[in-house]
Formats: C-alpha cells, structure tokens, sequence
C-alpha cells in the first residue's frame, strides 16, 4: 500500500462511465495525423480478437508517455468503432492522477489499475487493457527494448483465468526508441523508497526531451521512432490449464508466446528509430 | 570484407533433442526464414541437402540458394547463389538444458558503402538470428512432443 497519495484533481470519473466516445470520436483524426505523420504507425492482427469480453496482454514502451499505449487505443477504436464493445485500459496512477492528462486518458478509457477495478470492468462487458510490467517494463533500458519484463507479475494470468476471459497478446516495437533509456532503474527506486511510498518500482537514467539527461521519467516528447503492433491469437486459460493452473507454466508460456512475436516484430528494422 | 552477426539462446531441453531440432534443415529453415521463404531443393553431396532460403528485408529480399551440411551438434550452410554469405549453428551444454549459437557470415562488395551496408546488414541478420532463436526455443520448450527418456 502506498503511503503518499497524490491528490485527486481530476473531473472526469474512474472507471468505465468515465470513458467518453464522443470525445474519443472527436480526437480520433487528430490521434490518426499525428501517429501516422509521426510514428508511421501499423497496426495488424484485430481479426484474432473474438466477439466476447477479453483482457488485452501487452508489453509497453516509452517511458512515461507510453506511445504504444495511446496507439492501441487509438486503434481498437477505429477498429471495433467508438460504439463497439469499449476497451478500458488499466493505468499507473502516476498517469490517472496526474492533473490534465489524468482527465484526458479517463475519458478515453483508462482507469486507475486494480484487480478489483479489471474484473468490474469485464463483468460490464468491456475488454480490458493491462500491461503487467508496468513501470518496470515502460522504463526498462533501452538495450532491452525488444524484450518483453513482466518482471514475474502474474496477476493478469490469475484475472483471466477468475473472470472466464481469453487473453489476447499486444507486442509493439519502436515505443522503446522514443527515449534513451541508460540504466535498469529498479535498486534506484529501492534505494529512495519509490517504491515503497509512490509504487514506482524503477528510476533509471533517461535521456530526452526537453528533459534532457533525468532520473526517472517525466512524460516527454518522444523521439520520432517508427511503431510496429501485433495483435496475437487468444489464449485461453482454462482450455489449456484447467481448473487449477500451474501458474509458473502459464506465465512461462504467454511471456514466451509474446517473446517470439515480439522478436519477429523487431526483425522488421531496418535501422531503429527510422523503421 | 566480411561481418558476422552472433546470437545465442538458452533452451530448457534436454541437449541431445535440442541438437536434433536445431541441427535439421527441414526444421530450422523455416525457423530461422520465417520472416522470408524458404524451399527445399534437393539432397546434394555427401548426404548435403541445396535449400532456397531468402529473407524479406524492407524492399529487398536477401539471401539465395545454400549449401547445408549437418552433423549434430552443429549445422552449417553456405551459399551457391545470390548473396554471399555463410551459417553456422552449435548446441552445447548449459546448466539448463542446452545453449544454441547462431553465427551468420556476410559478404557485401564495395568500400565505404560496403562497409556502411555491412554495419547495417549485422544488425539486421542479428534481429533476424534473435527472432529465429526465439521460435527454435519455443518450438522445443511448448510445441515439440517430448521425447519420452
């Protein structure tokens, strides 16, 4: 539990009544120009995801601006369209609670994280978003931009499996790129008591703008890096592991799954950043 | 001139069905060319087999006809036809299993050009041994039916 809480400026509300369509409707273009434009995005693999609740996978890059995260978004969006099942991405609260930016991703579908706020969620009918590396994984450096942390996290294996849902897997490349990243960040964090007292779990060296050379990682303009996403086929749980899971095998096998198509993804490079 | 690309894997099976794996072309090929094409040609000398192996590389599509030789526990090809370059794969012992090695040769002509290509062209075949080691580890660790001991 953590002992600092930030306070709560925020107007737009946390959960699935927050998310907004008519603004995400009216967003849409502008997100489209500017990823396209930007980050010559791509998107592929929709057609896996079936036409029932499911908990979306991913691994997430970038630092504190998580372009990969807002590019799904933007995607699945345009995709299933605004009026289609919602999908509802869980957040660190360094971003929900943040002023501005913590209205902004509520009302596109963010909801602070919490097992109790994904199974809420699917039990509306919504598919959700986690990313279980959190910020361990969206700060990890650079030289592992292509490796998928989880850092030995299990509880999305433990929602899927309680809630009856398939997980379908999201890897991206090229969110990593948007920001040098020097260091692996994690004893920095114990050292300062981050992540007892914040649950930020990682504070490593960064480099970028108009930061500069930081520690930590503050939301940035990110690097004009090319992002490539693959959305996976399901897996599910109870199909493959039955009634009691050998939860160690299950986050071997989705961790490996997610590991081959993400290093199929960055075969795709030609240069990084560039594409 | 000439520059390799290195890559190495850790794959929690037993050494002797991870050389198998890793050490027959009709398995590997397609792992390691998954991104590209691949067909078989033929059996050529001295119990060697002539494959077509290409991968797509932006606009281009590298690679070409190989030589392979295999001869567990390692593998090696080169090529006959189209770009110039040469594969050699070794599996040996790890305190987890087995440790699979990929090392893949290439040859470009030119001076400065060619040795910008090339510094390119290791970091591509890198990505690409990566993502081939990747779904060889895969296939072996989830995939493959075990071997009963």
């Amino acid at each position: 539990m953590a002992l600092v809480r930030l306070p709560s400026l925020h107007r737009v509300p946390d959960g699935i009544e927050g998310r907004d369509p008519e603004y995400i409707r009216r967003i849409l273009p502008r997100l489209w120009l500017a990823f396209e434009l930007y980050f010559r995005a791509e998107v592929d693999g929709f057609e896996h995801v079936p036409d029932e609740p499911v908990l979306f996978v991913g691994n997430h890059s970038g630092g504190a601006s998580v372009p990969d995260t807002w590019l799904f978004l933007l995607a699945y969006n345009t995709y299933f369209t605004v009026e289609g099942r919602p999908v509802i991405g869980l957040a660190h609260r360094v971003i929900t609670d943040t002023p501005l930016i913590g209205d902004l991703a509520r009302k596109f579908g963010m909801v602070k994280a919490g097992p109790h706020r994904a199974r809420e969620v699917l039990a509306q009918g919504a598919n959700v978003l986690v990313y279980p590396g959190g910020d361990v994984e969206a700060l990890r450096p650079t030289r592992d931009r292509n490796r998928i942390v989880f850092d030995g996290r299990m509880g999305f294996l433990k929602l899927a499996h309680d809630a009856g849902v398939k997980i379908v897997p999201v890897v991206a490349t090229g969110g990593q790129e948007t920001v040098l990243i020097l260091n692996d960040g994690r004893k920095t964090a114990q050292l300062l008591g981050f992540d007892r007292f914040l649950r930020i779990k990682s504070v490593p060296l960064t480099l970028s703008i108009p930061w500069g050379l930081l520690p930590g990682g503050l939301p940035h303009l990110p690097f004009p890096a090319k992002i490539r996403m693959q959305v996976l086929p399901p897996i599910d749980l109870q199909e493959r592991y039955g009634d009691e899971p050998d939860w160690d095998d299950a986050y071997d096998y989705v961790t490996s799954a997610m590991q081959v198509a993400l290093s199929s993804l960055a075969a795709r490079t030609i240069l990084p950043v560039l594409g | 001139m000439a520059t390799t690309a290195t890559e190495s894997i850790v794959v929690r099976r037993p050494l002797e069905e991870v050389a198998k794996t890793a050490t027959d072309p009709g398995v590997l090929l397609p792992l390691v060319a998954g991104l590209g094409r691949f067909e078989f040609i033929g059996p050529g000398v001295d119990g060697a087999e002539e494959w077509d192996m290409f991968l797509d590389i932006g606009a281009i599509h590298v690679g070409g006809r190989v030589h392979v030789v295999s001869a567990a526990p390692t593998l090696r090809w080169h090529s006959v036809r189209g770009t110039r370059h040469s594969m050699q794969v070794e599996v040996t012992e790890h305190p987890d299993g087995a440790e699979v090695t990929m090392a893949m040769t290439v040859e470009l002509g030119g001076l400065v050009m060619g040795r910008f290509a090339e510094l390119l062209a290791r970091s591509i075949a890198g990505r690409h041994l990566v993502a081939g080691l990747e779904q060889l580890r895969h296939h072996l660790e989830f995939e493959a039916p075990r071997e009963l001991p």
